[in-house]
């Protein structure tokens, strides 16, 4: 007894059967095989499953994929351009914002809803924006600085 | 020079597997899925300690989309999950090693504990179906409290009724107790190092799945080490011939130490899956991961220092009981006691030191190395009680510090390490530097006038890295190896692969490994693809944990690097119609001196495969590749076994040897039987007779944990026949080592040394020149043709006779440049030095 849904995901749209109590982390798993969207945690603390519904930030393991029939679902396989990466993207690398990469799909996405749609002017700004994602390397420091000369990037991009 | 000549190594390189993390191409365990998948849910304990009464499975097998149900009782003829390191107790009996079943049998001993797993189409229809599984316990009670656990009523082991594994210490006792009797003040302090969960961001997973076609199986699995996890998986668990399983760790999300280990899950999944005949996946969800992997620290311990009227250290006396959970892990028994008790001098000069370790059982998760294991314990232990004496004695901190470090080197620490070098003072002052703590005081009062509080404290860090020597591990327990495979293939266009058995889980192994080889060959890093993590791709390796990566790993294929520069140089030489000796290898190109001929890397690497160009003697034709599997791995790790970065430790006898000297004597003098098992000594039992053989060799069902005693005891073993030289120099040959009157350990358990070591090398060198006199003589033409330039033998020599044949020739050889001609291996391979099936 599935709920057919109509969305767009990183710009193409889908129509597909779905169980009512599908997480969209799943959706974009295993029925997408979108697996950049990453699950760490199972009480929606790790941030690991951050994609964009409509242009913010949500964390994909608590929300149902029903709830995102209709909307513009972004996951980080879909912000590079025409093979360039996203300012974000470029600026965790070249800080060495990721080690293991596990975290990074999803850090990368809060970051650039964290730029797109909050006060990010001061480190202490950017971490707390950064809360809700946890990464078990890096110590955030080279994240904190990415997160910085994206902002740039990006506000020098627009 | 053009650019990749001017070297990689010490640059700052953006990380090229950055790219695909960063856009989501990542392949992580879960991300895997292979047709006809099916899914994995176990059911665990939520009792810390209970008896199982029974476990229904029926409503559970008929549940949707249920392939099977599997329980304690369809392990109950597999072998237990083995621990890799022996520690013997005071009293000189081996710790105690309960079986480790893979599903709980007859009992749960920690939450968490599986009791079943449910396999099915879906994820969804397995955990459904899990919960259909029903289970009757009948509770007992639990001992958590490692301060509780000796003794305690609550037995969690049968086979350890005092739940005591070990009892292990090192120092002298009565020498420690003495100087605390002459002491001017003893800090004492008793604390408790908490237990902590390692949490990795991504959650351990697996994928196995078996080919029922011809019986092999594959499993993917977030591992830091898959060579280690299939040899355990395979000789001690599940009895599945080594060959016939293929372990993958692909790109994995952080480790920690907690994927060093072999899991229950990842053994229960390969068994399942030729029951069910399809892939089976299980990804731990957080809780599990909180519940199973193996945590790290849980010390509770006491600590004295003992001090002079001036501050200065006498004594130190330190008493831990360590948890280890209900179960051993891999390596559980060495994090608390080896990796803990030899660090306990840290920077300071105490002269007596005693540490004593009770390694005890309790009804808690499996306690095992994490980040640092047993180091950062150590010097938790040491700071806290520096700082706790310098303020009983009002003394400052820093100054208490100064007047004990070790100032001169080399130092041998009473607990078994020696420090080559270091200069903590220092490093000590740069840190009050950093520290601004001349201006602390005022900080404080700011902070205190807004009603905060501001501290102050100091730590000096020591650590023992890049884990190894396999010999030295060897001696204090270790059942494997520490030593690393290197790799390095090069393909007819120049372009090259290297393939190294450490294991990159955030470290940037393929960086930094390619930056090594770019460096050395000077060719563009994008020439260089570096392999890590599955078995059917690489020879054999030890993993990445305890700092090693680079510093084994690494080294290891920058000896096989070298290797190929060398072959190069020979083809080169020929291309340029040079001698040897007058090529050189600079900037990507093959020089001859003095003139201004070259051959640029790639074009020797495409001469090496049209062999017709090149004289027979050094055809062989095929894509050039060289491979140090055990690359010098006796000095690698004894060089790298770092204090501060610089240090290493003393050989058995405690002489501070050169680091050169020391390995070529190490080499020299380790007959194989100490070496322990090893993946390239298919006839290791031999060497330790009939009953070792029996005892090496891997075997199916039950008796897998009688096996890993009997590795143990291989390793441990003396050589049956010890070749000793009556006064004359001649051989006491076919006497047993026991009938010479050789005791165990000890300089007995090695055959001869110093003069009648050379001895019996003039004897073998002079057989061998009667060998190749003989050989000429008789004119065997093709072997002499087969005879290199290079006098590589490439045999792989497993005979312990014949191996040390070969030494005294090696050295020999290497100090005339050149072999004599028709010089061949010893073991007469038929080809000359050049084995034709390496």
């Amino acid at each position: 007894m599935g709920i057919t849904i109509s969305l767009k995901v990183n710009g193409r749209g889908f129509s597909r059967e779905v169980n009512p109590g599908m997480q969209l982390v799943d959706f974009l798993r295993e029925d997408l095989r979108l697996t950049g969207t990453h699950v760490g945690c199972d009480t929606a603390q790790c941030g690991a499953c951050t994609v964009h519904v409509d242009g913010r930030a949500v964390k994909a393991c608590n929300v149902l994929a029903v709830q995102a029939a209709g909307r513009e679902v972004t996951t980080i396989e879909g912000i590079a351009r025409n093979g360039e990466l996203h300012p974000m993207q470029a600026a965790f690398k070249s800080c060495h914002g990721l080690q293991c990469g596990f975290c990074t799909p999803g850090m990368v996405m809060s970051a650039i809803d964290l730029v797109q749609h909050h006060d990010h002017s001061s480190d202490a700004q950017i971490r707390e924006g950064l809360e809700g994602n946890l990464c078990r390397c890096t110590g955030y420091h080279n994240i904190v600085k990415a997160v910085r000369q994206g902002a740039q990037a990006m506000g020098a991009q627009r | 020079m053009n650019a990749p000549t001017e070297g990689f190594v010490g640059k700052s390189i953006e990380r090229r597997e950055d790219a695909r993390f960063l856009t989501g191409r990542g392949q992580y365990t879960d991300d895997i899925r292979f047709p006809n998948q099916s899914y994995a849910a176990f059911v665990r304990s939520p009792y810390a300690h209970a008896r199982i009464v029974s476990v229904k499975t029926d409503a559970a097998k008929q549940a949707d989309g249920v392939l099977g149900v599997f329980t304690g009782e369809h392990f109950r003829q597999i072998g237990g999950l083995p621990c890799g390191w022996l520690i013997t107790s005071l009293d000189g009996t081996p710790m105690k090693e309960p079986k480790h079943p893979v599903l709980a049998d007859g009992k749960v001993l920690h939450v968490g504990d599986p009791v079943a797993f449910v396999v099915a189409d879906t994820l969804a229809q397995a955990k459904a179906a899990a919960a259909l599984v029903e289970v009757e316990y009948e509770e007992l009670p639990a001992v958590v409290d490692p301060a509780k656990a000796a003794g305690s009523k609550s037995v969690v082991h049968d086979a350890a009724p005092d739940n005591v594994s070990f009892r292990w210490g090192i120092g002298d006792k009565d020498a420690v107790d003495a100087a605390f009797k002459s002491a001017a003040h003893v800090t004492r302090l008793e604390f408790r190092n908490n237990r902590l969960v390692p949490n990795a961001i991504e959650p351990r997973a697996v994928n196995a799945q078996c080919n029922v076609a011809d019986d092999t199986f594959t499993l993917h699995v977030a591992n830091q080490n898959p060579h280690v996890e299939r040899l355990l998986m395979c000789a001690f668990v599940l009895g599945i011939p080594e060959h016939k399983l293929r372990v993958v760790a692909p790109d994995v999300g952080g480790g920690f130490g907690s994927k060093i280990y072999l899991y229950n899950e990842d053994c229960a999944l390969v068994w399942a899956s030729k029951q069910v005949g399809r892939p089976i996946k299980w990804t731990a969800d957080r809780s599990e991961s909180f519940l199973t992997d193996a945590h790290g620290r849980d010390h509770v311990t006491t600590a004295e220092l003992a001090l002079d009227k001036d501050g200065k250290f006498l004594a130190m006396r330190v008493s831990s009981v360590a948890n280890l959970g209900a179960y051993l892990s891999t390596f559980a028994s060495a994090v608390p006691t080896i990796l803990f008790g030899t660090l306990l001098a840290g920077q300071y000069t105490t002269p007596k030191i005693r540490v004593d370790v009770t390694g005890v059982f309790t009804n808690t998760a499996p306690v095992d190395a994490y980040r640092g294991a047993g180091r950062p314990e150590a010097t938790y232990v040491v700071e806290r009680l520096v700082d706790t004496a310098a303020r009983e004695m009002k003394i400052d901190p820093v100054e208490l510090r100064r007047r004990n470090f070790i100032k001169e080197f080399p130092y041998a620490s009473p607990v078994g390490l020696t420090y080559d070098t270091g200069d903590y003072e220092t490093t000590l002052k740069r840190a009050t530097e950093l520290a601004d703590v001349k201006g602390f005081a005022s900080r404080r009062q700011q902070s205190e006038q807004k009603g905060l509080k501001r501290g102050l404290g100091y730590a000096c860090y020591i650590e023992a890295c890049g884990l190894g020597p396999s010999s030295i591990a060897g001696q204090l327990g270790a059942r494997a190896g520490l030593f690393e495979s290197g790799e390095v293939r090069v393909h007819p266009t120049g372009k090259v692969t290297v393939f190294t058995g450490s294991h990159s889980h955030g470290q940037g192994h393929e960086t930094t490994f390619a930056q090594l080889v770019a460096d050395k060959l000077g060719i563009p890093m994008d020439d260089i693809d570096i392999q890590h993590g599955d078995t059917a791709k690489i020879n054999f390796g030890m993993g990445t944990y305890g700092s090693r990566s680079l510093a084994v790993g690494g080294t290891a294929i920058a000896k096989a690097t070298d290797k190929i520069i060398a072959k190069g140089r020979k083809i080169a030489a020929h291309l340029m119609e040079a001698g040897e000796g007058d090529v050189v290898f600079e900037g990507g190109q093959f020089k001859v001196t003095g003139t201004d001929k070259a051959v640029p890397f790639g074009a020797v690497a495409i001469h090496r495969v049209r062999a017709a160009q090149l004289p027979a003697r050094q055809a062989r034709a095929g894509p050039e590749r060289d491979r140090v599997l055990r690359p010098e791995q006796l000095h690698l790790p004894r060089g790298q076994l770092r204090v501060r970065g610089r240090g290493r430790c003393a050989d058995r006898r405690g002489a501070h040897r050169p680091l050169h000297r020391g390995r070529r004597l190490r080499q020299r003098r380790q007959p194989d039987d100490r070496r322990g098992p090893g993946p390239r000594r298919a006839r290791a039992g031999h060497r330790a007779g009939a009953a070792g053989a029996r005892r090496l060799r891997p075997r199916l069902g039950p008796a897998a944990l009688g096996q890993l005693h009997g590795l143990r005891d291989a390793a441990r073993r003396r050589p049956a026949r010890v070749h000793r030289r009556d006064g004359e120099g001649h051989p006491v040959e076919g006497e047993s080592a026991r009938r010479q009157g050789l005791r165990r350990g000890g300089r007995d358990r090695l055959p001869a040394r110093g003069d009648q070591r050379d001895l019996r090398r003039d004897r073998h060198e002079e057989r061998a020149d009667a060998r190749d006199a003989a050989r000429r003589v008789a004119g065997d033409a093709r072997r002499a043709l087969n005879v290199s330039e290079d006098r590589q033998c490439r045999h792989s020599h497993t005979r312990r006779r014949r191996r040390w044949s070969m030494r005294p020739r090696l050295r020999r050889a290497a100090r005339r440049s050149s072999w004599p001609a028709g010089s061949r291996c010893s073991r007469r391979c038929g080809s000359g030095s050049r084995h034709p099936n390496r």
